[in-house]
């Protein structure tokens, strides 16, 4: 009896468990299904559910997939991410690139301006009835945008200028990024406008650069100081957010002569405790998408279909009812792929990985795009102490590498090797192809090198005698000392880049001839962080490795401006003036004149491959594998992302 | 126990402490371009005033211990959200995991180690000694990514990984067979990885029972096999075995990082993992503490036992 009655004690506490286990606790947010928005989620979950049929369509599916016909129930798709979800799937506190690709399904949809395939800025007529430009006297630029009507939330409350300004006022705030750690949200475009350092930093209680002019209509200027900016209208992609979901109801906005300013009650402490929740529950929203729940569990954000989406910039809606964003682990990615766990991989990377999936592809049941990386792999200098200081053991080091082997080992055969910060979906790089092949290789060779270093004056022994030949080189220096040509390189702990550069570089029998030598030493990666963003002439290290990406806007100046913390690579002189002078010249292209900025460009590409304050490695070829159930589905991973291409996607 | 408590306490929050880098910069350097640098240094500051980075070390200790024993866990940066709120769901699911496997493996290997035992040098038994050695010798990551390999992707029984379906729109029973059906590989897993000692060690202690001359004095008595190896041998065995059972019975609390991880349960061993990786400090010290306790209550209820088990050991009888 009593062996009876432990056994079904025990029976009992195991179902408990599991069903225990299978509620949702405390880390699960159900952020759909709160307030308003569960009416809206009743709606769509019941089309999808109880009109099943009527929902399937037949149309002809893109050529990349093969001919014919197929039925779409368009149903569910699930997209795999090796970056792990978190839950906090607004970016603005810092989240994870999957958190970040499901917070732009949910809110990025009635941006005025937008950039299209070719990755060029345009007026988003779904949303815009009206755009003004006016070029002010002091030098600044107004834009004044006027919204179509009829525009709504994903709960169905009205869009109007409000929620727009709202939206700049609110992420701008001191209040938000200081009090409240928002450290993102002063990422935005917003620093551009007049008036952004005094109203972030809490001096003025007023956005100068921003006015609410009536419901349909706001106006920003940007500062004079960036004007004329060839991304200008770029800089007007700003999105509405909801008042209702981030702030208490009697909070508001009042336009007054100086810009638009929040009432008085818009203090930290009062708005904390909603901010705290809409971060997680973002529930009210404007994307294609909206936000149904999080499952901690399952590391998936499910997002439904907004039924009061009005489309792209060419009206197009989702198709695909519901999209699954989960987290998968990379050891196992392609086998969820194989196993249907998952119907979509994309920006796959790795060699190994890549070919895997091929096989798959090759097998049947799975189609695949591939795509140059927006961006690569590197070495970076510090460019103004140590040997690296001067150029031509910068070159001297990229002619010591053999950087296509290296690509060719590291990506496995899928990745090439640029000679520059561009990627080969940049309309300017085609434009240019001819010049940008012509961009010095640094194609491997040690007389090359040597050559190099007897330019620069690499041409003594310790003592101050001739090189002998052997041993390192020192260089005489101003101050009458002889510098070792020593470069100390900081790398992170288990790094595949590291290892191969220790037997590619390192260790290349090369680089001792050369009368060189590198020394290793190895960090976990936010120390590295911290020397590489160290730009004092203190640094002990000169030589780091990791990987860089650049976005559309193609903006680079804050990365050369001399002086400023941002200039990791910290050329001096007149060389690090004239690279930002180039940069700048870039920007300030007049709007619309592609011809101009396209030669700007190759004109910064080409200075840029003279100083060499990076050797480019590798840029990866991207793969997204998909099961071939999945049709119209087509991006580049930079112009045309996923999150855009989504949209046109059908799956059977 | 409390002292033990506080000195490794000390030891950890000093070595956690002292991993290199800078916190508040780890924190802020995603803004690093993107703002001024007036704006930045401003973050920074507010950062380093905020995780206390410019108090001496015993200061920043007795904050955080104050903090420690009045429940506040400290605040995770890779979840944004205080570490209390955070490890509640996976402290249960690892609960739930461990409790199955645990029993599963001890149902298993007790009755195994004790046929091994008494049929010892049988072909039976020198089988299972063969098995389990290699069960014991080779990792559970490796145990994990081969059955991974056979069940999920070959056989398609189980899925890879996770701990429910996806957008899963059932309830009750439904949800329940649906959990169960997750948790089932790495459940088997984490059995099939635990067999090998645990069977190895109750028939090495069954082993030396039954040379004991008691036991000889109960066969000669007349006593019935089974009476004679589950009353005296195993009872008299069950001394050295306890502690490893109640060790992991505690362990029931403190998850698997390798096999969490290759399933991504979402499981505290998990989140110790994820807490390291991201150098997520407050969260892998909160779990690190948490071990530590578990511990030393796990030592305290294995001495306690002993009296209870053995009554030779009990201290006032």
């Amino acid at each position: 009896m009593k062996k009876k009655l432990i056994s079904l004690f025990l029976i009992g506490a195991m179902s408990a468990g599991v069903l225990a286990g299978c509620g949702n606790g405390g880390e699960t947010n159900e952020g759909g299904n709160s307030g308003s928005n569960a009416e809206n989620q009743g709606d769509v979950s019941g089309n999808a559910e109880g009109s099943e049929m009527e929902m399937e369509v037949v149309v002809e599916p893109g050529t990349e997939t093969g001919g014919g016909s197929a039925t779409y129930s368009n149903k569910q798709v699930i997209v795999g991410e090796i970056s792990e979800t978190s839950g906090d799937i607004t970016p603005y506190w810092t989240n994870n690139a999957s958190d970040y690709d499901a917070y732009k399904l949910v809110a990025n949809g009635l941006e005025p301006i937008v950039n299209d395939q070719e990755g060029k800025w345009i007026e988003n007529p779904t949303v815009l009835e009206k755009l003004e430009t006016v070029d002010n006297e002091d030098g600044s630029k107004t834009y004044t945008v006027t919204i179509k009507d009829g525009l709504k939330f994903s709960d169905g409350s009205p869009v109007t200028a409000k929620e727009y300004v709202f939206g700049i006022m609110f992420f701008a705030s001191d209040e938000l990024q200081v009090d409240l750690k928002a450290t993102e949200a002063s990422a935005g475009l917003f620093q551009y406008y007049k008036g952004y350092s005094a109203y972030s930093s809490g001096e003025s209680d007023t956005f100068e650069g921003v006015h609410l002019i009536d419901d349909k209509t706001f106006s920003v200027t940007i500062d004079a100081s960036m004007e004329p900016y060839y991304y200008g209208q770029a800089l007007v992609a700003v999105g509405p957010e909801s008042m209702a979901l981030w702030v208490p109801e009697d909070v508001t906005l009042e336009e007054t002569e100086n810009g638009v300013k929040f009432s008085d009650n818009f203090t930290a402490e009062y708005i904390g405790e909603k901010v705290e929740k809409a971060k997680y529950d973002y529930n009210i929203n404007c994307g294609a998408y909206m936000l149904t729940g999080y499952d901690a569990d399952a590391y998936t954000y499910t997002l439904t279909k907004n039924p009061n989406y009005p489309g792209n910039f060419e009206g197009q809606t989702a198709n695909i009812e519901t999209v699954l964003i989960k987290y998968v682990p990379e050891d196992t990615m392609m086998d969820q792929l194989k196993t249907g766990a998952v119907d979509l991989l994309y920006q796959v990377g790795d060699g190994d990985k890549i070919e895997a999936g091929l096989d798959m592809v090759e097998e049947g049941g799975y189609d695949y795009l591939t795509y140059g990386r927006a961006g690569y792999g590197m070495i970076s200098f510090k460019c103004n102490q140590g040997p690296t200081q001067f150029k031509e053991v910068r070159h001297a080091v990229a002619y010591l590498l053999d950087r296509v082997a290296f690509a060719q080992t590291f990506t496995g055969g899928h990745g090439l090797v640029v000679h520059g910060p561009y990627g080969s979906q940049q309309w300017m790089v085609q434009e240019y192809a001819e010049e940008v092949d012509g961009l010095n290789a640094y194609t491997y060779s040690l007389e090359s090198a040597v050559a190099a270093l007897e330019e620069g004056g690499w041409v003594y022994n310790e003592d101050g005698s001739d090189y002998s030949g052997e041993g390192i080189r020192y260089k005489k220096l101003d101050d009458g000392t002889y510098m070792p040509l020593v470069i100390e390189w900081l790398s992170s702990e288990n790094n595949s880049v590291s290892d191969l550069i220790v037997t590619s570089l390192m260790q290349n029998p090369d680089v001792a001839s050369a009368g060189m030598q590198i020394n290793q030493t190895v960090v976990t990666f936010n120390e590295l962080l911290s020397y590489y963003y160290d730009n004092s002439e203190e640094n002990p290290y000169q030589m780091f490795n990791l990987a860089t990406g650049f976005g559309n806007p193609f903006d680079l100046a804050y990365m050369y401006e001399p002086g400023s913390g941002s200039n990791i690579n910290a050329i001096p002189g007149e060389e690090g003036q004239k690279l930002y002078d180039l940069t700048i010249a870039m920007n300030q292209t007049a709007e619309g004149d592609d011809v101009a900025y396209a030669e700007n460009w190759f004109n910064f590409i080409s200075y840029w491959n003279e100083l060499l304050p990076e050797v480019p490695l590798y840029s990866n070829d991207y793969h997204d594998f998909f099961t071939s159930r999945l049709h119209d589905f087509e991006e580049d991973g930079y112009n045309w992302d996923i999150v855009k291409a989504i949209l046109y996607a059908n799956i059977e | 126990m409390v002292g033990v408590f506080f000195v490794v306490s000390i030891i950890m929050f000093i070595l956690f402490n002292n991993v290199p880098g800078d916190r508040a910069l780890n924190q802020v350097q995603s803004l690093r371009g993107k703002v001024s640098d007036e704006i930045f240094q401003r973050h920074y500051e507010e950062a380093r005033e905020r995780l206390g980075l410019d108090d001496p070390i015993p200061i920043r200790y007795v904050k955080w211990m104050g903090n420690l024993l009045q429940g506040n866990l400290g605040y995770s940066t890779f979840y944004k959200k205080d570490v209390i709120k955070v490890i509640g769901q996976p402290m249960v699911n690892t609960i739930i995991i461990n409790i199955f496997a645990t029993i599963l493996a001890l149902v298993i290997t007790i009755p195994l180690g004790i046929h091994c035992a008494v049929k010892k040098f049988s072909k039976f038994d020198n089988t299972v000694q063969v098995l389990t050695i290699v069960g014991y010798s080779v990792p559970s990551y490796i145990i994990g990514l081969v059955f991974i390999f056979l069940f999920s992707v070959k056989l398609g029984w189980f899925p890879i990984s996770g701990m429910n379906s996806p957008n899963f729109q059932g309830a009750g029973l439904e949800a329940v067979l649906d959990r169960m059906h997750y948790l089932a590989l790495p459940v088997i897993v984490m059995t099939v990885a635990s067999l090998g000692g645990m069977t190895r060690y109750v028939r090495a202690a069954m082993i030396d029972a039954l040379r004991m001359d008691y036991i000889r004095t109960a066969r000669a008595k007349g006593l019935k096999e089974k009476v004679v190896i589950y009353s005296h041998a195993w009872r008299n065995a069950l001394l050295s075995v306890i502690t490893l059972i109640i060790g992991w019975f505690m362990s029931i609390f403190m998850g698997s990082i390798i096999i969490e991880q290759i399933f991504q349960l979402n499981g505290i061993g998990k989140m110790y993992y994820t807490g390291l990786m991201n150098q997520d400090y407050d969260m892998a010290l909160a779990i690190q503490m948490l071990y530590c306790v578990i511990t030393l209550i796990s030592n305290l209820i294995t001495d306690l036992s002993y009296g209870i088990v053995d009554p030779r050991v009990r201290i006032n009888k």
